[in-house]
């Protein structure tokens, strides 16, 4: 195998990428190495197929010829990237081995004991994710499949069960951020890996949380007892209110689901001229502190964060700084994405793919059957 | 039915520090009924328990009865001013009063009416746990949390400047309901510079506040932060150093190119302290007219100049809301219908006039005099035959006369016009003869106005905007007291860029149904950029900027 290879399967709402690059050993002899990045897809609703994991494991498994992965990536906290392996390890008898394994700073075991600002910001997320959780049991007529697939998403217990056996797929495994020393970990000679994303200090990415009053139950009529309108206040009116005053745990799941995206693992590899990003789901605040840091550059292949979402594109000069027009050095420019439509409300967004389309060729896993993958190679 | 209310003279720390007792009594006899709550015609507290949700029973009303000829909310203990049925009642008191300072004779003259189109303001005067509080359109609310800080519990609705300042823009939002949705800058600044000025000038119609003050300070507020700092104890308990969050100094020296030109809050500082100097020289003006035509020492006449200056200044500032054009403004705009209001209301003295100039170009608001320059007191033909009353009740009417004569509006040919609803307003104005009632008509019409949103996809290419014009018409000359048109150049389409290039970068702007919940309802503290075809968008909840959106 002489090019580079992007092999992106369709785990339906998720993510599952191997990438093979052509590298030399210590005596240099060719040798093709071997990242994978995530595998998971949601719990809930039809984007989220569990057998569709056997036959990716044994196609990356084949890819290996008895070897580990080179290394493991695992990009963010989030079960649509987290819980292939151990559903195929503990389902399905099957597991991947790496000799590296990377997973986001903020899944280190002692992060929070080190960054005390996370950990209180932490806490309020967690606080108003448990608050929503019970709100929604009691009320499960207010549970769409898109708000049903974001709760189990961002479930913590479910998140770090799977991170807890994340932990152990790699010989050696590195809570990685900007900046962290990265290097032999793996060793690739003709390729190069730079992190951009995440910040070490998580807590910049933790959006502070509205009130909620999710105290009564969706269905006011259960509630008449103690939630009935004063006199001479009109009921529409003071239902409209107590509606209203709960209505930020819609807000305050997409912060938690915006912060856990944002801790994301990006990271640029450059071979033989081609420079790839790897996005992870970063959302808007990580694409602007990678902006701001001056980190950013043109690139040749984007794997499209957050599955096509309008949060996951960044901002118009932002792309025009990683996807100009047109393309620096001529080049083909490629980017893909993997994505699975009515799991998340808007996503894939159509104006999202017709714009990086104007770019680049876009590829889409919706474009290749269930548990299938496509190839994206870069010669050298 | 006259009723008696207590209310907070100011905050119980800042109360406390100036040696003044806490609260006050305010006499009401408006309002056509009081039930328990308080609960009345245009407002009603809704009080929550704050750990189980359930409604707690408002403060229970007591209508005069035998000899009694006073009503009353009855309190368990009227000292406990940490009980809920205080809370209640002063919340409730404190938005009354606001409310009574914006419509009274001598103000716009007129009673205001929500923007949310129902006839009831609700007031949660426990919302939660948050160092925050906030008007809400979509609720039809004020709601006011509690935090706990330096050992105590902070309730915002014990603040007398912090429901003064949400009490206003619930107001505001009724008098220029374009605010609420503007992406200029100074639009939505100025919704929090008149929010401070409300909390200033209900400071100064407290007899008490004004007596202890002006003794502490020798009859000046030139240079005492006594009424200048709003919410104190809030800043304080948050910030014990410094200056954050609601506690801003009218006494700020700040000019426009001191401040981010797309930041509301900051920007905001500029033209409510530049307003607050000519109020600081209207009372020293009226303190030395006193002196000479008494002869009694400054500090004996202080009091009675910031009397009748707080009359005159009230006056102006709010009943320059009327004259706004609708739709996006600036300061200059804002300025503009200060000076239209002040020449209706001082012909022949144009001594405040020029101070206000002063303070516009001192502050950058303006580079000139000429910028400020208004249309006031003339003629136009097509007034002198119009039936005004006709044109005050038909939209059919108004908009056909509108359409007919678009020069009297300032407005482009051939783009579609709104007409909104007339206001049919009566204001007193003072003269040393005695005061006199003035009717006027103000008539206010609207357009479209369309420009590059500069964004980028998936943001459509342009957004529309909305600009406007102003008449108001004597109802017995005819003539027209004062016509404002929006004017808007490329500095000002710059700073919408600014802001919602701003906006967009933190992910507070989403295009369509991001803005939208799970439900398909807005989020709550979502900007939504509604997407009105591929190519044009309108913004739409600005204001959540400065009600609802958590500091970062």
């Amino acid at each position: 195998m002489e090019a580079l290879r992007v092999r992106c399967y369709n785990v339906r709402f998720g993510d599952a990428i191997l990438i093979s690059i052509p590298d030399r050993t210590a005596a240099g002899s060719p040798i093709t190495r071997h990242m994978l990045i995530d595998m998971g897809n949601v719990l809930s609703g039809a984007g989220g197929q569990d057998e569709l994991f056997a036959p990716i494991i044994q196609d990356i498994q084949s890819q290996l010829r008895g070897r580990p992965l080179d290394l493991y990536v695992m990009t963010h906290e989030h079960l649509d990237h987290v819980q292939g392996l151990p559903y195929a390890h503990t389902k399905l008898g099957i597991s991947l081995q790496a000799r590296h394994a990377w997973l986001t700073a903020s899944a280190a075991p002692d992060y929070y004991d080190r960054h005390p600002e996370a950990r209180r910001r932490l806490e309020a997320l967690r606080q108003a994710y448990a608050q929503i959780e019970r709100f929604l049991s009691a009320s499960p007529s207010l549970l769409s499949p898109a708000l049903q697939a974001v709760l189990n998403n961002n479930n913590p217990r479910q998140t770090g069960d799977c991170v807890d056996f994340l932990r152990s797929v790699g010989r050696k495994t590195w809570y990685v951020y900007r900046g962290y020393d990265i290097s032999r970990r793996p060793a690739l000679r003709d390729a190069k890996l730079e992190i951009w994303a995440p910040e070490e200090d998580a807590s910049i990415y933790y959006s502070p949380i509205l009130p909620m009053a999710l105290n009564a139950p969706a269905d006011f009529s259960l509630a008449l007892d103690t939630l009935s309108p004063p006199a001479g206040v009109d009921a529409g009116t003071f239902y409209n209110l107590v509606e209203m005053r709960r209505r930020g745990f819609m807000d305050n799941l997409l912060a938690i689901d915006r912060a856990a995206n944002n801790t994301s693992i990006v990271f640029g590899l450059e071979w033989r001229g081609w420079r790839l990003l790897f996005a992870g789901d970063a959302e808007i605040r990580s694409w602007q502190t990678m902006f701001h840091k001056g980190i950013l550059r043109p690139v040749h292949f984007l794997k499209v964060s957050h599955h096509g979402s309008f949060n996951g594109l960044p901002p118009a000069p932002i792309l025009d700084t990683v996807l100009p027009q047109p393309a620096p050095d001529g080049r083909p420019r490629h980017a893909v994405v993997s994505t699975f439509p009515g799991t998340y409300n808007n996503v894939p967004d159509a104006v999202v793919l017709e714009e990086l389309a104007a770019r680049c060729t876009l590829h889409s896993t919706l474009e290749i059957p269930d548990g299938a993958y496509l190839d994206i190679v870069f010669p050298p | 039915m006259k009723v008696r209310l207590p209310t907070m003279i100011q905050d119980p720390l800042t109360s406390r520090y100036k040696g003044m007792r806490l609260q006050e009594s305010f006499y009401i006899t408006q309002e056509p009924f009081f039930l328990d709550g308080p609960v009345t015609m245009r407002l009603a507290v809704v009080d929550f328990d704050p750990e189980t949700g359930a409604r707690v029973p408002g403060a229970r009303f007591v209508p005069p009865a035998g000899d009694r000829t006073v009503g009353y909310y009855a309190l368990a203990n009227p000292y406990d001013i940490y009980a809920p049925d205080f809370i209640q009642v002063n919340a409730f008191s404190t938005v009354l009063k606001t409310l009574y300072m914006f419509e009274e004779a001598d103000t716009l003259g007129r009673p205001v009416a929500w923007a949310f189109g129902a006839p009831q303001l609700l007031i949660v005067p426990r919302a939660g746990e948050w160092a925050n509080a906030f008007y809400e359109r979509d609720s039809h609310s004020l709601q006011f949390f509690y935090f706990d800080a330096g050992g105590g519990r902070i309730y915002t609705a014990l603040s007398r400047d912090i429901v003064a300042h949400e009490a206003s823009h619930a107001i505001l939002d009724g008098i220029a309901p374009d605010l609420y949705n503007a992406c200029t800058p100074q639009s939505l600044a100025l919704h929090e510079a008149i929010a401070d000025l409300t909390a200033l000038l209900m400071a100064f119609s407290s007899h008490s506040l004004r007596r202890v003050v002006l003794e502490q300070t020798g009859g000046s507020i030139r240079d005492s932060t006594a009424f200048s700092a709003v919410a104190e104890e809030f800043g304080r308990a948050l910030d014990p150093a410094g200056r954050i969050g609601y506690l801003r100094s009218l006494l700020d020296p700040v000019t426009m190119d001191q401040v981010p030109r797309s930041e509301p809050h900051a920007l905001s500082v500029v033209l409510s302290a530049g307003l607050y100097q000519v109020m600081v020289r209207l009372h020293e003006w009226l303190k030395q007219r006193y002196v000479r035509e008494t002869g009694k020492p400054e500090l004996s006449v202080s009091g009675r100049a910031l009397g009748i200056g707080t009359r005159w200044f009230k006056s102006l500032i709010f009943r320059a809301l009327d004259y706004l054009p609708p739709g996006e403004v600036t300061f200059a705009d804002y300025g503009r219908a200060v000076l239209a209001a002040d020449q209706a209301l001082f012909p022949d003295n144009d001594l405040l006039r020029e101070w206000m100039r002063q303070e516009f170009i001192r502050r950058r608001i303006v580079s000139s005099s000429a910028q400020l320059a208004v249309e006031t007191d003339f003629e136009h033909p097509a007034l002198l035959d119009a039936d005004l009353q006709t044109l005050a009740e038909s939209d059919w009417a108004a908009y056909f006369f509108a359409n007919e004569h678009r020069d009297l509006f300032g407005a482009p040919m051939n783009v579609p016009l709104r007409v909104r609803p007339r206001l049919d307003v009566t204001k007193r104005y003072y003269f040393r003869e005695g005061s006199r009632d003035v009717r006027e008509l103000i008539f206010k019409v609207s357009w479209d106005h369309y420009e590059p949103s500069g964004l980028g996809r998936p943001f459509p290419a342009q957004r529309q905007i909305t600009m406007g014009a102003t008449l108001a018409v004597d109802w017995e000359t005819r003539r027209v007291r004062a016509r404002l048109v929006s004017q808007h150049g490329q500095q000002e389409q710059s700073d919408r860029d600014e802001l919602l290039d701003r906006l967009a970068s933190a992910g507070l702007l989403l295009p369509g149904a991001y803005a939208l919940g799970f439900d398909g309802k807005p989020l709550r503290a979502a900007v939504r950029a509604e997407i009105m075809s591929d190519e044009l968008m309108r913004v739409r909840r600005t204001a959540n900027l400065l009600h609802l959106i958590p500091e970062g």
